[in-house]
């Protein structure tokens, strides 16, 4: 079978009430998505009968019509304003900027760091979300302070929300945790899910996870990181995709069961199911941008850590000598937005996750040597696609569904 | 390498490079080809199931995009004969399904075109949003009498509601009360029945 799926001697489609859609068998079940992510579930039945045409007044007709999938039942206004509303008509710039405080044993300078931040402040977005990521924290603590204390100030200044995270991999100082905790800032700890659940940096509420465990460990370690107090958990696969895709599902259960008590959110699944592509992790421009420590301005995190001949490619310019309204005008960004857009992509723009997926094109570039890609046989695509069947097949279930949504609220 | 032809006029003889015939590479054990018609298929879906077949084959396209293309399929893994009556199922199938996505993608283009049009329109504020109201004059603005002019306008209107729920419960055999739509509706049903 064929990625997107197939139907089984599908019938001539009704064309005068099926309504603009994609779709996908995702087990008994067919998943229908309009343009801007609303959708149904219908069984294999159902959707055929829907593709030969329904008589009105049945009730499936109505639960389409609702979602949007009736041509001839259509409420245009509110399709727009879905699709203004999730489109990257609505984009309001990264949603995440981050510094890298050191590489290669050089760190950032204070002068560069003020400007990271300035020009952090310049996004558009109301909100302005800053990740430090220190190469080693204790001589780079200066840094941490000042950028602290100088976002803070910017955000009281020009009246913007400030959120601020230092990304870690063990255990703080007191004295450090304490002015972090003074100054309302998150720890995003990063943790290696391999052995026996252990919480290596008490107090972080944010946790970067690279799985290379089976399914069955995935309950005791969501117990521990969420009786430790993490709320947000990003999960990205080190060893196989298929045994990291057997521990997502049973993670993503395990939260689902303990929402309510002590909630847990997944990032990428967040990022997914708000069908907002600048929410997903990781994607260059438009869910984040990234400052190495010589001041340069990259794509992204994986832009940045590139060899240099694709890193130079995604190199979007030196900080100082742009501003973000700058960012647009040059060739890298408008390349990167093109092959963002999976509205442009042959197998994208059949996607019944089209409206809530993206492979970010630092990806492409890293895994298959161009920033547009071959969807078919890429293998974040794959992933991508297997970890939104898992998620869609929880959204089936009634009692995961409301869960999920709550993720959104 | 070149073919030459050998001119001779009555002087002297020119030789001049001739490219080969460019010919696409035949069928082999390790391939399967089949014909397929465009004005049947579709030129889209034909190309759509090629695309997709990608991670699975190596696909060439040969012939007339308007009449008849030649689609030969070579397995990146295992050229065995049911690897490659597995494969052209594969390309069938989902050339079948191809056919519907683009007959659904192609019939509701209008309405796409004029969803993206508002949508456009609607992110630059040149039409205002459905949800989108009178501006009413901020609370501080409003002094005490008109607040209380307001909190009775507000409990008029909802004893008027409570009034009309009321006399919704009478019985109205003949549909009186009902309103045009209602009315055609009920003609419809009517109808059908």
């Amino acid at each position: 079978m064929s990625r997107l799926t197939e139907i089984d001697k599908p019938p001539k489609p009704a064309l005068k009430s099926v309504g603009p859609h994609q779709f996908r068998r995702i087990g008994k079940f067919v998943l229908a998505c309009d343009d801007s992510g609303r959708f149904a579930f219908l069984s294999q039945a159902e959707y055929l009968g829907y593709l030969k045409g329904l008589k009105r007044g049945t009730a499936l007709r109505d639960k389409l019509a609702i979602a949007g999938l009736m041509s001839d039942s259509f409420d245009f206004d509110e399709a727009a304003r879905f699709a203004a509303e999730k489109s990257l008509l609505s984009w309001p710039g990264p949603s995440t900027h981050l510094l890298k405080l050191g590489a290669a044993g050089r760190a950032m300078s204070l002068a560069t760091a003020k400007r990271a931040v300035d020009f952090a402040f310049s996004a558009p977005a109301r909100d302005v979300g800053l990740e430090l990521i220190p190469e080693r924290l204790e001589s780079e603590w200066g840094l941490v302070w000042f950028i602290v204390q100088y976002a803070r100030r910017q955000g009281e200044w020009r009246k913007k929300a400030v959120s601020l995270t230092v990304r870690v991999e063990a255990a703080l100082p007191a004295r450090m945790k304490e002015f972090l905790d003074g100054h309302r800032v998150d720890l995003r700890a990063v943790v290696e899910i391999a052995g026996p659940p252990s919480v290596a940096v008490p107090g972080a509420r944010r946790v970067l996870a690279r799985v290379n465990a089976p399914a069955e460990a995935a309950s005791g370690w969501i117990d521990a990181l969420s009786e430790a107090g993490v709320e947000s958990i990003l999960l990205e696969p080190s060893g196989s995709a298929k045994d990291f895709l057997a521990f997502y599902a049973a993670a993503l259960d395990r939260m689902l069961q303990l929402q309510g008590r002590r909630d847990m959110r997944e990032e990428r699944g967040l990022g997914f199911l708000s069908g907002r592509r600048w929410l997903l992790p990781g994607h260059d421009v438009l869910s984040e941008l990234c400052y190495a420590p010589d001041g340069s301005i990259y794509s992204g995190e994986l832009a940045a850590s590139l060899d240099e001949e694709a890193r130079d490619l995604l190199k979007l310019g030196e900080l100082g000598s742009r501003r973000f309204d700058d960012l647009a005008k040059g060739p890298a960004v408008r390349a990167v937005l093109a092959a963002s857009l999976s509205e442009n992509q042959p197998m994208c723009s059949q996607c019944v996750y089209r409206p809530f997926c993206a492979v970010a094109p630092s990806e492409n570039l890293r895994s298959q040597g161009t920033l547009w890609g071959r969807h078919p046989s890429s293998e974040r695509c794959a992933l991508h696609m297997a970890l939104l069947d898992i998620l869609f097949s929880r959204l089936a279930r009634t009692e995961s569904a409301e869960a999920l949504r709550q993720w959104l609220s | 390498m070149l073919n030459w032809l050998l001119i001779k006029e009555r002087k002297f003889s020119i030789r001049i490079p001739v490219p080969k015939k460019i010919t696409t590479p035949k069928p082999s054990a390790a391939s399967i080809s089949f014909d397929l018609s465009v004005p049947a298929n579709g030129l889209e879906p034909i190309l759509g199931a090629a695309y997709l077949m990608m991670d699975r084959a190596f696909v060439s396209l040969d012939g007339d995009r308007a009449k008849k293309i030649a689609v030969t399929l070579t397995p990146k893994a295992g050229a065995t004969a049911a690897r490659l009556k597995e494969l052209s199922a594969a390309f069938t199938a989902e050339l079948a399904t191809q056919k519907v996505r683009w007959a659904i993608a192609k019939n509701n283009q209008p309405i796409r075109e004029y969803i993206s049009e508002q949508a456009v329109l609607l992110a630059n504020g040149r039409i205002p949003p459905a949800s989108a109201a009178a501006p009413e004059p901020a609370s501080e603005q409003l002094n005490d009498e008109q607040r209380a002019e307001i909190e009775k306008l507000i409990a008029e209107v909802e004893d008027e509601i409570k009034s009309m729920n009321a006399s919704k419960s009478v019985p109205d055999p003949k549909n009186i009360k009902a309103s045009w739509e209602e009315k055609q509706e009920a003609k419809l049903k009517g109808g059908k029945s």
